[in-house]
């Protein structure tokens, strides 16, 4: 490390660790990765400016607020009302603060021997995977934030889909947060077996304008030829602060597809990481970020492709209104020996205001020389022609502005496989652009 | 129904339009005529209220009231429609919900209900025969991927769903097969009655032997150097536009 400013300084995350307690009633094999997770984050510095990858935005709302261990709630399924999926009814977990709701939770209608729970109820058989994988695919360098969540987190949610069976519910897992000035730690693990199918849904909720800090980790591990759709959800509190890694660890043959949706959170860093493990593999690393006020994102992305004959897609595409603030750096590897790999990459920023500002840096790093890569990335406003165009077909100025602002996103909700999940984004995509029309009409 | 005195036009500080006079009167075809980059795509932009062109001076009368300062959509909700010569594709709005918010707009503004999805699914079908489209089409982004044709197609299918008063028709003609040329110049003439007036600019005659104009005006340097009855446009096509030149020089007008 060679930040010696972050080295001197007492770091963040190790007093707020200090600060909490974990229950010692938990199964062994939790402890025993807490622990090295609890390790891990009193020996790493907290990231400064200085450090490239945080380079672009400021931690200071982080550091300046005051957080504590999320106490045990209960929310009211009227509370949620809004935010379910009729396609999930039977396939749902619900963490309030970080801990299972039994309450709201029902996962009766997952097939057979498909798990979806905490570690203690999960089936001995399923314990020699898990145990082998779990916090084996996310850490990354020297990124404390990992480890911070593996030293806090409350209920962990293992998925555990067995060989040849294919889940046709999404599980949908909702980590709702409430109240002020609390931190929680939401992990998730999913292990596909061979020729397995999920899709889970990572949908993370606040109310109103609560404060709230969030180190959400999740972790896929896809056996051979095992196809697992992950799509996180983000629409915390407009004043929380979200730290997230995403990482997925591919076998032969598997295709893994990630989404993220970002609509809420003061602060939102995603880290996606996928490591492309084994040939005929595909990975996608697809998002979608909605921004206004003073909302910052910032997404970096790591995708490894390690063995040769795969593919790869990222699509990631910015809304940002107001004084917004959107940085996208998306790191593609190819290494040496992986020949023979077609990766596309791109960053779509659509600006609706002139104060919006977008840092984007997609970076192709390529060892191989028998590789089709292709990225870019484009900064844009409403085209001109294309609203003159549905004006002059009687749409307002606020209809056209609003089609146009769907039209940009849709090409991300579309791939979506659940349809209440994109009828309820294209509520918000309308909401969005209608607060943006809503106030060009006033200027 | 369409009066225009003196209207000038620049874009990017460049004058365009330098003090062109039009009527068109309800019932009537005009075709306008003219060299590239003359001006006439400028006009009927202007006309529908394109903010990248900035009026410098004149008037734009519909029935009577100054139009300038209205927006594109005040326009179209009186009836004036624009028939694109390049169409936009619009990524990620399809064709069906663009047509649907329009018509019922259109229809608000005229004192009509307003159509359910039903309902306009069955008007819009009824337009489809008229210029013997497909129905996939209007599941289909706005005119993306659409070949020339499709495209010119879609304007058709729009103009005949918008039902307007005023439609100028910017080289609608071009890039058409003689199959294609042939429906949307029979869906026009349907469409076409007394009360409704076109505007249409073309480069060619043979759009004109399906659609009898009432009058050919020839735009030139962004002026509208000549106007005659139908005979002007084979004559057009048969000599060109330079002899118009030599006859403004001998009159001493350029
Ligand atoms: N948005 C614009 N920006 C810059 N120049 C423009 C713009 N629109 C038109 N012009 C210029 O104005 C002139 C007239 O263009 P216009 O499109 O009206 O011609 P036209 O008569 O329709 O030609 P064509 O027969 O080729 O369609 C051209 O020189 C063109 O380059
Ligand atoms: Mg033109």
């Amino acid at each position: 490390m060679t930040d010696t400013k972050g080295e001197n300084k007492t770091s963040f995350l190790a007093e707020l660790l200090n600060k909490s307690k974990f229950g010692a009633d938990e199964p062994g094999f939790l402890q025993k990765v807490r622990k090295t997770g609890a390790e891990r984050t009193l020996s790493l510095p907290f990231p400064t400016s200085k450090v490239e990858e945080w380079r672009q935005i400021s931690l200071k709302p982080l550091e300046r607020g005051e957080f504590f261990q999320a106490e045990r709630t209960a929310v009211n399924e009227s509370e949620i009302s809004d935010f379910l999926f009729n396609e999930s009814s039977q396939s749902r977990i619900v963490l309030s603060n970080g801990r299972v709701q039994d309450s709201l939770t029902n996962v009766s209608g997952l097939v057979g021997d498909c798990f979806a729970g905490t570690f203690a109820d999960m089936p001995d058989k399923y314990r020699k995977n898990v145990e082998k994988r779990f916090n084996s695919v996310a850490q990354y360098g020297d990124d404390p934030f990992v480890p911070f969540n593996t030293a806090t987190f409350g209920d962990v949610i293992f998925v555990y889909v067995p060989k040849n069976i294919q889940e046709k519910a999404p599980l949908h897992i909702m980590h709702v947060t409430k109240g002020d000035a609390t931190y929680t730690s939401p992990r998730v693990f999913i292990f596909a077996e061979r020729h397995s199918d999920i899709t889970v849904i990572e949908d993370f909720i606040g109310f109103d304008e609560s404060t709230y800090f969030n180190t959400a980790v999740s972790e896929t591990v896809l056996e051979d030829e095992a196809h697992v759709t992950h799509v996180k959800l983000q629409r915390e509190s407009t004043n929380a602060i979200h730290i997230s890694r995403i990482a997925s660890h591919l076998g032969r043959g598997s295709n893994y597809n990630s989404y993220t949706i970002s609509i809420g959170a003061k602060l939102f860093r995603n880290e996606p990481l996928a490591l492309v493990d084994d040939e005929n593999a595909h990975a996608t690393l697809d998002g979608l970020v909605m921004l206004r006020g003073d909302q910052v994102a910032d997404t970096h992305s790591i995708l490894d492709h390690l063995k040769p004959n795969c593919t790869s897609h990222q699509l990631h595409k910015v809304i940002a209104h107001d004084t917004a603030k959107s940085v996208f750096n998306g790191k593609i590897f190819v290494r040496k020996d992986s020949q023979q790999i077609d990766a596309f990459q791109e960053n779509r920023n659509l600006l609706l205001s002139a104060d919006a500002t977008v840092f984007t840096k997609p970076q192709l790093e390529i060892f191989a020389d028998d590789v089709k890569c292709s990225h870019g990335a484009t900064i844009g406003q409403l085209s001109q022609d294309e609203l003159f165009y549905l004006m002059s077909r009687g749409l307002s100025q606020a209809q056209s502005t609003q089609m146009l602002t769907y039209g940009f996103a849709l090409e991300v909700i579309d791939n979506l496989p659940v349809e209440s999940l994109r009828d309820q984004l294209a509520v918000e995509v309308e909401r969005f652009a209608n607060s943006v029309s809503a106030q060009k009409a006033t200027v | 129904m369409l009066k225009i005195i003196n209207l000038r036009a620049e874009v990017e500080g460049e004058e365009i339009l330098k003090g062109i006079n039009l009527e068109i009167n309800a019932g009537e075809v005009h075709a306008i005529m003219g060299p590239n980059g003359s001006g006439k795509s400028t006009l009927a932009k202007v006309v529908a209220g394109h903010p990248a062109y900035e009026v410098t001076g004149g008037q734009v009368l519909y029935n009577g009231e100054d139009i300038l300062e209205m927006d594109p959509d005040e326009r179209a909700k009186l009836g004036i429609f624009l028939a694109f010569q390049y169409p936009v594709e619009v990524p990620g709005v399809s064709n069906s919900m663009l047509i649907r918010q329009g018509v019922n707009n259109i229809r608000k503004e005229r004192g009509q209900d307003e159509f359910d999805p039903l309902e306009f699914e069955d008007y819009i079908r009824e337009k489809l025969e008229l210029v013997e489209m497909d129905e996939r089409f209007l599941d289909r982004s706005v005119n993306e991927g659409f070949s020339g044709g499709e495209k010119k197609r879609n304007e058709i299918l729009q103009l005949a769903a918008m039902q307007p008063k005023l439609a100028l028709m910017d080289e609608t003609d071009s890039g058409l097969d003689i199959d294609a040329l042939r429906i949307v110049s029979s869906g026009i003439n349907k469409i076409r009655n007394s009360e409704n007036a076109f505007m249409l600019v073309t480069h060619y005659q043979r759009i004109l032997n399906y659609i009898t104009p009432d009058k050919v005006h020839v735009l030139m340097g962004g002026k509208i150097v000549k106007s005659g009855g139908k005979e002007l446009a084979l004559e057009l096509e048969d000599k060109g536009y330079d002899w118009i030149v030599s006859d403004l020089m001998v009159n001493g007008e350029a």
